[in-house]
């Protein structure tokens, strides 16, 4: 299991992370997510080993992470890149060697991948004709070819269209399975809450949500209301308790100050009977990310 | 596998293979190639001058008798005939003698009349004829015109006496040094070159993070200095082995070549050189690392390498002026990191350094050496996933910032 507690990471002056702690077990997913300069990247940094914390440990197993063999580790940062002269068989088995593979088990392996990620390209195309969604995917096998025990995948939703993006979370899931404990970073809430087992938000090196997203919903309660109903606009906003009311697909997503104030426009809505839609739920993931960094009030 | 050995076999490959490092290796040996078939076409494809001498019959007939492979001469009754003839291409030129004065007619387009031969042969005619008027036998003439014999050695300073090596050609062993000091130059540049490039491309791809998640960034630095040090060694036994071929096809040259490297000076100047060229080599590969590692683009990579190559350009000069005389600046120059590796051996080829100067000069470069690969070691460390556009002396500032900060965590 992975653990950081208190960490801290000062450049001079500058706080990049504070007491940051959390842990990762084993065939567990944890979402980081954050604004640009949250302190996502610094905390993978520390993680591997290139940056060393200022204050706290971060530990595998119980022993300081410095010990994790390099094996074990799997990585794709965020600013992509490969050789781009290179074949792609040649820079991913370069990789695999790295991590201590042998070219027999790596070559079965890259193949594996290749199909299950459905690259488009043969193992002898030079990499910078490959497209980049196709490039992104040669460094993601590149990042998992060797099964890594722990796996952090830096903005790895980036730059892939949904199909790719489902491709790579099914490829996450297998390594999953195995055992693998994966942290991984993106702005693009849907992906999270696809993937996430639990989720960690940071907002200027600070650490401002963590749990699951069950936790995490709760904690703002069903506040998120969407209703299609003979209810205007203007008398759902007269409610007692009611926040704001956008249009919303054909109806209404309001926005109640507490869950209780539900129950009123519930009431008003069905006085006579059917209504198509009424859900009554915690804000969204994107949601909540808005509010804490500073956005809109859920 | 090592992981430093995966790298160092993914560097050497990757360059191998490239046209690149393939025009670098072959360029020299083609160009010398097309040197020798040109010499050899021109060589062979002329043919000695021939000249018309017309004149008095035993002037003729004096020039006839001095023909020699090189150039012919034949003797032609008129100056007419001989003009016809040699607008008719029979002759390259016309030799006309008339008292004591001669005129030499080229043809244009023919081959060339080698005009000292014709010089020294009138002189000699010259001299026969003036003897014969003052009434001077060969032997007077002989006694008359001997010249002493010189005998050139050269000496080394042993104690109060000098002590002369018989194998020894001073003039040679200068040459020889001064050659390799110009290949060690270009060594230098080349490879400080490659090995910048290479760190620096691989930093600004940001491939860095990926190769550093799986080994340490020592690992990465012994493996790519290794792999550079490969590609130079493949370089020198392409050439080692080109070089043998030719020799092995001209024996003639070992023979031409012996008197150079025989005595113990040549031995001395040929370690000193060998020494030097790998101290020289290892030490501005470490430089041109820790350039690489400094800047954050290939761009900037050729800039920062300007102060590099510029020290080399010192040193390179220093060496080709060692056999001008000692001075205080050259002998500080022949102890001195990065300039040493050029100045010392030229300097013991000259015979103006021995064997404990030479020794100190290579124990001095080797412990520099051996700090400066851990000092860029470290840099390379704290650099290499440090990205800072404001320029090298900014980003040099910085790593040691963060080398210090490392050091104080």
């Amino acid at each position: 299991m992975l653990e950081l507690t208190d960490v801290t990471k000062r450049f001079g002056q500058a706080t990049a992370v504070s007491h940051l702690g959390f842990t990762v077990a084993p065939g567990e997913i944890l979402g980081l997510i954050g604004q640009n300069g949250a302190g996502k990247t610094t905390t993978f940094r520390m993680i591997l080993g290139f940056l060393r914390p200022t204050a706290g440990t971060i530990t595998w197993a119980g022993r300081p992470i410095g010990e994790l063999p390099r094996t074990a580790l799997g990585y794709l940062p965020e600013e992509r890149g490969l050789y781009p002269k290179q074949t792609v068989q040649e820079q991913v088995l370069f990789f695999a060697a790295l991590h201590g593979m042998r070219r027999a088990a790596a070559m079965a392996e890259l193949r594996r991948l290749m199909a299950a990620f459905a690259v488009k390209g043969k193992l002898t195309d030079k990499l910078q004709t490959l497209s980049k969604g196709n490039q992104q995917k040669v460094q993601l096998i590149a990042a998992i070819i060797h099964r890594p025990r722990l796996l952090i995948l830096d903005e790895p939703f980036s730059g892939l269209d949904p199909v790719n993006a489902d491709l790579l979370i099914q490829g996450v899931r297998a390594l999953q399975a195995t055992g693998c404990a994966i942290i991984f970073s993106s702005h693009d809430m849907h992906n999270v809450t696809a993937l996430s087992d639990k989720v960690l938000m940071l907002r200027n090196g600070a650490q401002v949500l963590t749990g699951t997203q069950a936790e995490i919903e709760a904690q703002f309660g069903r506040t998120h209301l969407t209703i299609e109903s003979p209810l205007t606009q203007q008398q759902l906003a007269a409610f007692p308790g009611v926040l704001k009311v956008v249009p919303d697909g054909g109806g209404f997503a309001v926005t109640l100050a507490e869950e209780a104030a539900g129950k009123a426009i519930f009431e008003a809505a069905t006085q006579d009977g059917y209504i198509p839609r009424f859900a009554q739920e915690a804000p969204s993931l994107e949601a909540i990310f808005k509010q804490k960094a500073g956005g809109d009030h859920v | 596998m090592s992981s430093a050995w995966v790298v160092l076999k993914q560097t050497y490959l990757k360059n191998v293979k490239s046209a690149g490092w393939l025009s670098l290796v072959l360029a020299p040996l083609v160009a010398a190639l097309a040197v020798a078939g040109i010499a050899y076409f021109l060589v062979g494809s002329s043919k000695p001058a021939k000249v018309a001498v017309v004149g008095p019959a035993e002037a003729r007939q004096a020039f006839v008798q001095a023909t020699t492979k090189d150039q012919r001469y034949v003797a032609v009754a008129s100056a007419a005939a001989a003009e016809q003839a040699t607008a008719r291409g029979d002759y390259d030129g016309v030799l006309t003698l008339h008292g004591g004065r001669a005129t030499l007619v080229q043809r244009k387009g023919g081959e060339s009349v080698d005009q000292t031969l014709v010089a020294a042969q009138l002189r000699q005619l010259a001299t026969g004829q003036a003897a014969a008027k003052l009434g001077l036998s060969a032997k007077q003439v002989a006694t008359l015109l001997a010249t002493p014999q010189l005998t050139v050695k050269t000496a080394k300073a042993k104690g109060a006496a000098l002590e002369t090596d018989a194998g020894d050609t001073e003039g040679g062993s200068n040459v020889l040094a001064i050659g390799m000091g110009f290949l060690l130059y270009l060594f230098l540049m080349t490879y400080g070159s490659i090995i910048a490039q290479e760190i620096a491309t691989e930093k600004s791809s940001r491939i860095e993070e990926s190769i550093l998640s799986a080994i340490t960034a020592g690992q990465q630095f012994v493996g790519k200095i290794l792999g550079i040090a490969a590609l130079l060694l493949t370089q020198l036994a392409v050439y080692a082995v080109a070089g043998g071929a030719a020799f092995a096809l001209h024996p003639e040259w070992w023979r031409q070549l012996a008197p150079y490297l025989n005595g113990s000076q040549s031995t001395l100047t040929i370690a000193a050189l060998l020494a030097g060229f790998l101290l020289g080599v290892l030490q501005y590969s470490l430089l041109a690392a820790a350039t690489g590692a400094l800047v954050s683009s290939v761009e900037q990579a050729g800039m920062a390498l300007m102060p590099v190559m510029m020290l080399a350009m010192v040193g390179y000069m220093a060496s080709i002026m060692v056999p001008n005389g000692q001075t205080t600046a050259m002998a500080v120059l022949s102890y001195v990191p990065f300039t040493a590796p050029m100045v010392m051996p030229v300097r013991v080829a000259a015979g103006q350094v021995g064997l404990t100067q030479a020794l100190v000069a290579g124990g001095v470069n080797l412990a520099f050496l051996v700090l400066l690969f851990w000092g860029t070691m470290a840099l390379y460390r704290v650099s290499v996933l440090v990205y800072d556009q404001r320029g090298l002396r900014a980003a040099l500032s910085r790593a040691i910032g963060l080398l210090r900060t490392s050091r104080a965590e």
